[in-house]
Formats: structure tokens, C-alpha cells, sequence
């Protein structure tokens, strides 16, 4: 059962967008049937999207280019495309060899056709794809991001998406990332909350990342009470590529992310690592899908998540393997701590496996820190909230320990120690 | 009539040659190591002998028995008479380890034209080998090799043996992955195999098992080739000298 | 020939119940409204309550529609093309009561179960022939036909009998349960099943007794274009317990039939039921052809303290099976346990698992799902773990691992965590993947067929499963996959 488009959303809907005509045009046709996605569709039965559907939200007018974040990521001179309430801020004039960046408004024709052609396709069958069919029929800022065939860039490139800055705003930015083969390099996505305005950002990236070449993708939500949004990224893979995605979601009103990942070309792999924190009432949401539509691909993914106060932890995990696509490791686990009656988590790690010569596994627990570990601090005279709070916080520093940029994951370190610092870890193992 | 007559066999996996003519002889009641380094063709010998999808025999013959070894399914090896003991027992959960032991049994029976054996003389005959193997008899309920460390894995293809009395036991790397109890009782099992009737094929790298298990022969086994044949001296000069200077003196 | 090919033959197996048996029947036209509910209802000589509880299902179920969400195919079902109630005739002709003694029973009847293997002679099951210390309650298309061992139950104050005796002789114990597990618009297969339910088994065993003997249901659709909608309800009361077998098997047709049945458990305080299925329905042929529809609700409610509601089940025939065995753990310290296997062949679709719903406080529950694939079938587990906010100290843990067989079947996991509560500890664990070629070359390395290898590691795979089963059971399950550990040495 769909909602239908909100009367808001519908009058939003713009006469000219960034997709090629004809694409624009579908699009604009399938979301006055589409809508938004509602609690009965599947896919959405732990994640509410109310606050999106009555937030009458409208597209920027016009922010002020002088919004800077508060938050200063220690990255070794990053390269960055600054989005404020979905507003392309222009790209940087220094970029190095190899790379290309380009504003979605000003790519040639092709170019915008590879940034509305994800692969997998979405389907208007899926109530997920509503959002990106959205994001298609709306979608006028963006950026093109070109990395050219055995160029490695060390240099991050950060987008930074600014949300919040003007009240009641929504935006729904289209990005595309595009590796040539053997070509090499990190984008972070910098997501923080630069007002205290309710903003939902409807956000779109795509990835291509051909034979051999590896990209690295991590997202930072960094905070944010009010912050809406519904990220999506896709990534198709050639032969021998890789695709290692890190996502740590620290705050968000509600935050549902989707991933992709098309792993298309044999010995290619992908990492999906995830760490979700959601506190007060916020719902942090991360739905992955994996298909593996080549033999001879791997893939690993590993989420945690740890839900406190009311907050709510949400995961979805597919793993799709396609028929005929033989000789495939996949394994995935998900690990959630709950640390207050009030929070709640769910998990739908899922199997989907239509050929027989394959390795999969997925394991899901709550709530279980090791008991042997617990056990073996306390020997060693640890009050037993403390030695949660070591357990605890190990659990989520596992995770943070996998980001491969080390003074990021520093930074990340320090700052979940200040944040569980000002949890209670007491916990239910009695004394 | 030897038992295993192996005549210029040829054998490659993936197209690749790993066996480059072969020549073996063995008669039942003798005891032959075959010896040689890494990667020189062992583990693909035995695999061939046991009839293992995935190798195929360009030339060459094999006769087990006065049988064609080569015309055989794994099976049919196997009640014939011919037990290949693994380098790596597989982990079968859920399948009780006295179940297969029985099963194997009665195949063997039943291709011998004999009824299955009854519960009670099996059990029995079983306790006193799992004992005789310094075992425990729980042992018997657990999941094949399930769990098992390396020395129980190895221990239990001995058991098999002992069990099942093959005409001829091949047992790839058996004392790999054993702590020095361990050896001597799996050794022990081995020579307590030893008879008239049969012949065992040792294959390892190592002279250690040959210490406790005297062999008649020993082959040395490189590139696919068996480049020198001896009594067991040519196993503690393997030790003493390595395998280089044999290597140097083959060739 | 490669492996591949080779072991898909093994698995392939002939239906053997797939005889048909030549019986006069009364069935009544295909179609259903609520004419048809009342004729139903007036057939069985039931009470007022039952016509009015059947007619209010019958609307809710109108309103109602077929639920999509499941991992199978299948054309649209006419429902309006079915027949809703089909009886053996002689039986008919017995005042619809059922028959006082079995020489009463059309003998043809007898023989079908004969050749079923069911044992409806009380006195041959004395002798201590198979089935013995076992009641039987036999259910023929919509109809009970016999109940075994009545007397001796009644001594120990156990009821066990058809659902339409239970209405007529004990109504109170009818009106008072039925319905409270499953009401009667909980979903569309359940809300029919409510209206146009003809028959089905009924126990309850009263406080403190232990259930002397297992009981046993055999369901057979024998019937063409009938629907078979059997309802069978169990009561434990405070520190009772009963286990109950059901077996299931239908005659080889081109046509698929539609089952619906609904199942409610209810175990009051220290009240323990174990109840097993061993699911044979006609699977349809090689090409997919045929089959039943296998759309069950079941459920069992652990309403006391300390109560304790096991499912084990062993799916291996109809066409498609869409089943749930459920636990709502109310009472605090209840038990709910899952073990299931589910082998799927040629072009069966199993869409099928467990819903463990944890309210009361240190609750536990336990899933064991194997699902073997095998041909172009598609097997599915789905379930739920919900632990509910007043849940403390529950915990759930499930293993639920899927065997391919060929390389032209789907397995699928899909499960639904929910967490409300902090003290919650749950636990899953999911593997796929095939019969490895290391454990097949080493089995047939120590002389074992390949066949007899194939069916040692299955059997092995499903083995904390039939462990569960009763002995009974457990011999069957065996055999239905194929298996013969002969002797079960130790």
C-alpha cells in the first residue's frame, strides 16, 4: 500500500531537471503513481517515513555560500564539494592529475545518462526505488566525479552535505563517481546538521568502478536531531574491482540508507562495514543489498549497532546470488546492543541463492557482549558497569578499526569514547 | 602377481601434468614409503589411486588385484580392498561416526556376498579397537571427525583401517599434524596391520613415521617422477643429507 | 553423467501414496457463500454459536485479500470453483456422528489406511504390531472417520476425538478456546478455514494429567476439486502434557488441491505440548504438474507459567507450502521450540519457518530450520524473533542452514529480528551451501555407494531435527528422505 505523493511534493515537482529529457520525463510520469513509500510495504515496516510525508518541504531558494561546518574532519588535505541544503557550492580549481570534477549541470549528455542509469536498475515494482525515481524526476544539483584509468588519488575527496541551513528544505542531489580500471581513490561523505531547521535530503551516487580498480567509500551522519534523510548508493563492479564502504551513522532524526552493490565482474569483491549509534528518538536505518551476478566474487559485510535511550537500530542485509554465478563467498553478520528498554532493534540479515556451489553465511545476535570477557575483567577487578563500558565501547571501536584513513579513525575513536561517555552501560547482568 | 602394478602413469589436473610416468610395484606383505618434497606429485598419487573426480590419467596403467583400478568408481576401490587414509579427513556433522564405520562395513560384506554383520558382534569388535586405539569410546556417537583435532582425525582413519582390514592401505601424510603420543599410536596401528596378506603405502615427507613403522621399501617421489627406490637406509639418508643431494645424485 | 546430474537423481523419489480411493462421496457444489457456510454447519448439527462464529469469519474473509508477500508462485485460485465439503458417503449415513465401532467403517476406508500403514485396528495395535501405544484419529477429505483408543484416554480423563464430536459433546470446552489462538480474521487462509472448516481432531488433556500415549491425526484429501480444511485444537491444562502426531498424504492428480488448515495450541501454567508433523501431501510430478497447496496456520499459545509448546515438523510433499508453526510465549518462563525440516524437489515451493513472539519475562525459544533444495525447487525460511519490551531476560537462538542440491534450485533465508527489551539475547546463525565433493569422495572412499553416501550426509544435516521427533516419527523421516541407518547401532 503506497501513500500517495503528498499534495506539497507533487506541486515541487520541476519542469526541468538534470536527467536527460526522456529519463526526467518517466520519472515524473511513475512518481505521481509511485508516491512515497508507506508502513506496509515490506521494505519499510520498521522505518516511518511520516515525518517526511507531512514535512512540506520545498526546494532551496537560495542559501548563503559562507556556511562552514562545525565539525573539522582531520583529513590530509581534502578535496571538497560542498553541498549546502543540496546546493552544489561549485567544484575546487585544484584538483590533481587523474581526476576530474565536474558540476551535474554543466556534464555533457553522457554523462548524465550514466548518472541516472544505476545498475542494478531500480525497479518501480520497489517501493525503495519510489525515492530514487523521485530523486531522478527532481534531481537539478549534482557532481561528476572522474577518476582516469590507473590514476590513484590520495588526496580525499569530501562531500560534504550541509543540511538544515534554511527552514523546511529538501533536496535531492545526484552524484556520480566513476573509477576507470586500475584506478584508485577515497570519497568520504561529511554529513552534518548546520541549523537547527528540519531538512530532508533525498540523496543519489552512483558508482562504476571498472576491472581492477578500487574505491573506497566512507560516510560519516555526524549528528543532526532534525535531519531527514534518505541516502542511496549504488556501485556496480567489473572484474577484479573493489568496493570497501565504511558507514557510521551517529545521530539523524531518521536516517535510512541504502546500499547497491552490484558485484558484476568475477574476482571482484566488496567490504560493507557499518557502525549505527542512534539515541533519543532517533532511528538510524541501513538496508543493504549485494547481488553477486558473477562467479568467482567474495563479499563481506559486518554492521553493528548500538540503540539507547528510545533510539532504534534498523538493518536489512541482502545477499542476492544470481544463478549461474558459482563459487561464491559471501558472509555477512550483524551485532546489536541495546542499551535501554526504551531502545529497539531489528535485523533482517537475508540469504537469496539461486546457484549451488557457494559458501554463504550470515549470523545476526543482540544483546550479548561476551560473558567470558566480562567475566575475565571482573577477575581482574573491574566493576561490572565498567566492564560493559570496556566491552561496550570495543564492540563499536571493532568497527571503527576497519576505516582505513588512521587519523579518521582516531578522531572517530575519541569521539565515541566522549559519546558513550555520556551513556549509562550499566546494563542487566546481575552482579 | 604384485597386488598394485603401476605402470607409466601419467595423471594432470586442470591440464596441468602433476604425475610424469610412474612405475610401482607392490606386493601384499610388504610395507613401501614413498617420500619426496612438497608439491612433487604425493598427494596426487593417492588421490589418483582413490579414484578422486578431477585428475585425469592421460597414460598409463594401474591393476589392483588383478582389477583395472582405473575402470573402478572410489567405492568399488574401496570394497575391493584398497583404503586410502586422507592427509585432511573431511568434517561430516550429523553422521555419527559408528554409523559409517558400519555402513563400511556391510558395503564391504555385501560385495564380499557375506549378510551384515549383527549389532552385537560389531559393537563389540569396535569397543576393543577404539580402546586398542587409545580412544574414548564416546567417540563413536560424535559427527564424523566433527570437532576432531588433528591427532583424533588421524587416529580414527587408522581406526577405519583396522576395521575394515584393506588389502592394501594407502595412508596420505598420516603422521602430519601428530604430537610424539599420538605417533606411536597411530604407528602402532599401522603395525599391527602389517601381514602376510597386505601391503601398506606409506607417503609422507618426513623419515618421523618411518622411525616407528619400518618400511621395506622406500621410493623417492620428484616432480612426478620416482627418482630413486631403496631399502629403508634411503630414508635416514633423506634425513642425515636432505633431499637436495639425493636430488643431485638422481640426476 | 556429471555428479551433479547424478545426486539430483538420487534425490528424485516416486510419491507412493498416490493411489486414489474408489469410495461413494457427497460433495456438494463447488462454489461458496453464506449458504453454503449454513449448509455446512447444519450438515454437522451444529450448535447456533458455531453457525454464527463460522459466519462471521465467512464475512471478515470476504473483505479479505490473498496475501502476496511469500516466496511462491501459483495462479490465482478460484474459490468460487472449489468445493467446500466432500464425505465419504456411509459415513454420511451414520447420523454424522462418528462411528461407534470400526465395523461400522466402510471397509474401504480401512484399506486405504492399511495400505497407509496407519494402524485403526485397536485390537492389532494391542498386539503390539507397528503403531502400538499410539491413538489414531483418522481424517478422510473433510471427515473424521475413527478414533482409537477412546476408552483408555477416557480413564486417564483425556479427550481425544473429531472436531464435530467435540462441538456436540463438549460445546463449553469448544466455545471457550476456539478461536482465541487464531481469530478468525488473523489472515485470509484462516478466516476460510474458520467459515467452512468440516472437521479435524480435538484433545484436551486436564490439569495434571500426563497424556498416556501419543496421539495421532492422518489427514488424506482423497476427493477431486475439493478444498480440505481441516481445524484441530489442543488444550493442556495446568501441568498437563500430550504429544501429538500428524501425518498427511494425497492421491497422485493433474489438478492441485487447496489445504487450509488451521492449528491452535493452548498450554496453561507447567502445561507442555510437543506436537510433530510429518507432511507427505503429493508434491505434483517432475514437471510441476499437480499438487496441493499446503496454506496451514499454526499456532500455539503458551498461555501459562512455565508452559512449553514444541513444533517439529518434516515438510517434504505438496506442490507449494506456506506454513508458520508459531509460538506466543505469554506465560513468564514459557518455552517455544521449532525444529524443522523442509526438503523441496522438481518444482516445489516451501515458504515456510517459525514466529517465536516473546512477551513474558525469561521466555526462551529455540529454531532449528534445515531446508534441503534439490531440482528447481525454491525453499525459503522465513521467521520471526520478537522479543516485546515486556520481555526481560528473553532469549531466542536459531540455526537455520539450507543444503543445494543442483544447481537450478533457490534456498533463501529471510529473517525478522525485533528487539524491544535490553535484557533481550538473541542469536542467529545461517549458512548455506552444498554437499561438499570432499565429504562425497571420502564416504565413497570407504565403500559407500553414492547414493547411500548422499543420503548419509543429508540425514546427518538433518539431524537435530529428527532427533526431536518422536521414535515413530522419526523411523518415517528417515525413510521419507531416503535414509536407511539400519540398525541405529548405539
Amino acid at each position: 500500500m503506497r501513500q500517495g505523493l503528498p499534495d506539497w511534493l507533487k506541486t515541487a515537482l520541476p519542469q526541468t531537471a538534470a536527467a536527460p529529457a526522456t529519463i526526467a520525463r518517466t520519472a515524473r510520469e511513475q512518481v505521481e503513481t509511485l508516491g512515497l513509500p508507506g508502513l506496509r510495504d515490506e521494505e519499510w515496516r520498521w522505518t516511518n517515513i511520516r515525518a517526511i510525508q507531512r514535512g512540506n518541504f520545498s526546494a532551496p531558494a537560495g542559501v548563503g555560500a559562507d556556511i562552514e561546518p562545525a565539525i573539522r574532519l582531520p583529513l590530509d588535505n581534502p578535496l571538497r564539494l560542498r553541498f549546502i541544503d543540496g546546493v552544489f557550492q561549485g567544484v575546487p580549481n585544484d584538483a590533481p592529475e587523474g581526476l576530474t570534477l565536474t558540476a551535474l549541470a554543466d556534464a555533457d549528455e553522457a554523462t548524465r545518462q550514466a548518472a541516472f542509469s544505476p545498475k542494478p536498475a531500480p525497479s518501480v515494482e520497489n517501493p525503495n526505488d519510489a525515492l530514487v525515481t523521485l530523486n531522478t524526476a527532481m534531481a537539478r544539483e549534482g557532481v561528476v566525479i572522474d577518476v582516469a584509468a590507473n590514476a590513484t588519488i590520495e588526496r580525499p575527496i569530501v562531500i560534504e552535505w550541509l543540511d538544515g541551513a534554511t527552514e523546511s528544505v529538501m533536496s535531492h542531489p545526484r552524484v556520480l563517481v566513476r573509477l576507470g580500471q586500475s584506478a584508485k581513490a577515497t570519497v568520504v561523505e561529511h554529513i552534518e546538521t548546520v541549523g537547527d531547521q528540519p531538512a530532508w535530503r533525498n540523496s543519489v551516487i552512483v558508482s562504476t568502478i571498472a576491472a581492477n580498480a578500487a574505491l573506497t567509500h566512507i560516510a560519516l551522519g555526524l549528528d543532526g536531531a532534525s535531519r531527514l534523510a534518505t541516502e542511496r548508493s549504488f556501485a556496480s563492479l567489473e572484474r577484479d574491482a573493489r568496493y570497501h564502504s565504511y558507514n557510521v551513522q551517529l545521530g539523524g532524526q531518521m536516517i535510512r540508507r541504502e546500499y547497491d552493490i552490484h558485484v558484476g565482474g568475477s574476482g571482484a569483491h566488496t567490504d560493507l562495514i557499518g557502525l549505527m549509534m542512534p539515541r533519543g528518538k532517533q532511528v538510524l536505518d541501513t538496508h543493504t543489498r549485494i547481488t553477486h551476478a558473477a562467479a568467482d566474487t567474495t563479499s563481506n559485510e559486518h554492521y553493528r549497532t548500538i540503540a539507547d535511550d528510545a533510539g532504534r537500530g534498523i538493518f536489512k542485509g541482502r545477499i542476492l546470488i544470481e544463478e549461474d554465478a558459482q563459487r561464491i563467498e559471501a558472509y555477512q553478520s550483524s551485532n546489536n546492543l541495546i542499551l535501554s528498554d526504551n531502545a529497539e532493534i531489528d535485523a533482517k540479515p537475508e540469504l537469496e541463492i539461486y546457484a549451488d556451489d557457494v559458501s554463504c553465511s550470515h549470523g545476526a545476535t543482540i544483546g550479548r557482549l561476551d560473558q567470558e570477557a566480562l567475566f575475565y575483567l571482573r577477575t581482574r577487578g573491574v566493576p561490572l558497569a565498567e566492564a560493559r563500558g570496556l566491552l561496550i565501547a570495543g564492540f563499536a571501536q571493532e568497527v571503527i578499526d576497519e576505516i582505513p584513513l588512521v587519523e579518521l579513525r582516531d578522531w572517530l575513536s575519541i569521539r565515541l569514547e566522549e559519546r558513550l561517555g555520556e551513556q549509562d552501560l550499566a546494563g542487566h547482568e546481575t552482579e | 602377481m604384485a597386488l598394485l602394478e603401476i605402470k607409466n602413469l601419467h595423471a594432470e589436473i586442470d591440464g596441468k601434468e602433476i604425475l610424469k610416468g610412474i612405475n610401482l610395484s607392490i606386493n601384499a606383505g610388504e610395507v613401501h614409503a614413498i617420500m619426496g618434497p612438497n608439491g612433487s606429485g604425493k598427494s596426487t598419487l593417492c588421490h589418483v589411486l582413490g579414484g578422486r573426480d578431477g585428475y585425469e590419467v592421460t597414460q598409463g596403467t594401474i591393476t589392483f588385484d588383478g582389477h583395472d583400478l582405473l575402470e573402478m568408481e572410489t567405492e568399488e576401490r574401496a570394497v575391493a580392498g584398497m583404503l586410502l587414509g586422507f592427509q585432511h579427513p573431511v568434517e561430516i556433522p550429523g553422521v555419527k561416526n559408528i554409523y559409517l564405520l558400519k555402513e563400511a562395513l556391510n558395503a564391504k560384506r555385501e560385495a564380499q556376498g557375506l549378510d551384515e554383520i549383527d549389532t552385537f558382534t560389531f559393537m563389540k569388535q569396535v569397543r576393543e579397537l577404539v580402546a586398542s586405539m587409545d580412544m574414548d569410546d564416546a567417540f563413536l556417537h560424535r559427527g564424523v571427525n566433527a570437532g576432531f583435532s588433528g591427532g583424533e582425525k588421524k587416529r580414527n582413519e587408522i581406526l577405519q583401517m583396522l576395521l575394515l582390514e584393506p588389502k592394501l592401505a594407502l595412508l596420505d601424510e598420516t603422521d602430519s599434524g601428530l604430537d610424539i603420543d599420538a605417533l606411536k599410536v597411530v604407528s602402532e596401528g599401522i603395525n599391527r596391520m602389517r601381514g602376510e596378506e597386505r601391503g601398506i603405502i606409506l607417503v609422507t615427507h618426513y623419515q618421523r613415521l618411518l622411525n616407528y613403522v619400518e618400511p621395506d621399501f622406500v621410493h623417492v617421489l620428484y616432480k612426478g617422477k620416482i627418482i630413486k627406490s631403496g631399502d629403508k637406509t634411503l630414508a635416514h639418508r633423506l634425513e642425515a643429507e636432505g633431499y637436495q643431494e639425493i636430488l643431485e645424485e638422481a640426476s | 553423467m556429471t555428479e551433479t546430474q547424478e545426486l539430483e537423481q538420487l534425490v528424485k523419489r516416486e510419491y507412493k501414496y498416490g493411489f486414489t480411493t474408489d469410495i461413494e462421496q457427497e460433495i456438494i457444489p463447488p462454489g461458496l457463500d453464506e449458504d453454503v457456510v449454513r449448509m455446512i454447519s447444519a450438515k454437522k448439527n451444529e450448535p447456533e454459536f458455531m453457525l454464527e462464529w463460522r459466519l462471521s469469519a465467512f464475512r471478515q474473509w470476504k473483505k479479505m485479500t490473498e496475501p502476496e508477500w511469500a516466496h511462491v508462485h501459483y495462479p490465482k485460485i478460484d474459490y468460487q470453483a472449489l468445493s467446500y465439503y466432500a464425505a465419504p458417503k456411509s459415513q454420511e449415513e451414520l447420523d454424522a456422528e462418528a462411528p461407534e465401532s470400526l465395523d461400522d467403517v466402510d471397509p474401504k476406508l480401512l484399506e486405504t489406511y492399511e495400505k497407509l500403514g496407519i494402524p485403526l485396528h485397536e485390537r492389532a495395535a494391542l498386539a503390539g504390531v507397528k503403531g502400538a501405544n499410539v491413538a489414531v484419529d483418522a481424517v478422510f477429505d473433510s471427515v473424521s472417520v475413527t478414533t482409537t483408543f477412546k476408552e483408555k484416554l477416557a480413564e486417564a480423563g483425556v479427550i481425544f476425538c473429531s472436531f464435530s464430536e467435540a462441538v456436540e459433546n463438549h460445546p463449553e470446552l469448544v466455545k471457550q478456546y476456539l478461536g482465541t489462538v487464531v481469530p478468525q480474521g488473523d489472515n485470509f487462509f484462516a478466516a476460510l478455514n474458520s467459515a467452512v472448516f468440516s472437521d479435524g481432531s480435538f484433545v484436551y488433556v486436564p490439569k495434571g494429567v500426563k497424556c498416556p500415549m501419543e496421539l495421532s491425526t492422518y489427514f488424506r484429501i482423497n476427493a477431486k476439486n475439493t478444498g480440505q480444511f481441516e481445524r484441530t485444537l489442543i488444550i493442556a491444562e495446568e501441568g498437563a502434557s500430550v504429544s501429538y502426531l500428524e501425518g498427511c498424504t494425497a492421491p497422485q492428480r493433474d489438478e492441485n488441491q487447496l489445504h487450509a488448515a488451521v492449528v491452535e495450541l493452548v498450554a496453561l501454567d507447567d502445561a507442555e505440548i510437543k506436537y510433530s508433523t510429518v507432511q507427505n501431501w503429493y508434491p505434483g510430478d517432475e514437471e510441476g504438474r499437480g499438487g496441493i497447496y499446503n496454506f496451514v496456520t499454526k499456532r500455539g499459545e503458551c498461555r501459562g507459567d512455565r508452559s512449553k509448546i514444541t513444533w517439529t515438523q518434516v515438510e517434504a510433499g505438496s506442490a507449494i507450502t506456506w506454513k508458520y508453526p508459531s509460538c506466543v510465549l505469554k506465560g513468564d518462563d514459557s518455552v517455544g521450540e521449532f525444529y524443522s525440516v523442509a526438503v523441496g524437489n522438481n518444482y516445489q515451493q516451501i515458504d515456510s519457518g517459525t514466529k517465536m513472539i516473546h512477551l513474558g519475562k525469561r521466555t526462551r525459544s529455540t529454531i532449528v530450520s534445515k531446508g534441503i533444495s534439490a531440482g528447481r525447487a525454491e525453499n525459503a525460511y522465513r521467521g520471526l524473533v520478537h522479543i516485546g519490551k515486556t520481555a526481560t531476560d528473553a532469549r531466542n537462538f536459531t540455526q537455520c542452514d539450507s543444503l543445494l542440491i543442483g544447481d537450478r534450485c533457490g534456498a533463501h533465508t529471510f529473517p525478522y529480528i525485533e528487539a524491544k527489551n535490553a535484557s533481550a539475547q538473541v542469536e542467529h546463525e545461517a549458512t548455506t551451501s552444498k554437499v561438499s565433493d570432499d565429504q562425497m569422495f571420502y564416504l565413497r572412499s570407504r565403500g559407500l555407494s553414492e547414493e547411500d553416501a548422499m543420503n548419509m550426509v543429508v540425514s546427518g544435516f538433518c539431524k537435530d531435527v529428527f532427533n526431536e521427533l518422536p521414535m515413530e516419527f522419526a523411523v518415517e523421516a528417515q525413510a521419507l528422505l531416503a535414509v536407511s541407518l539400519e540398525g541405529s547401532v548405539g
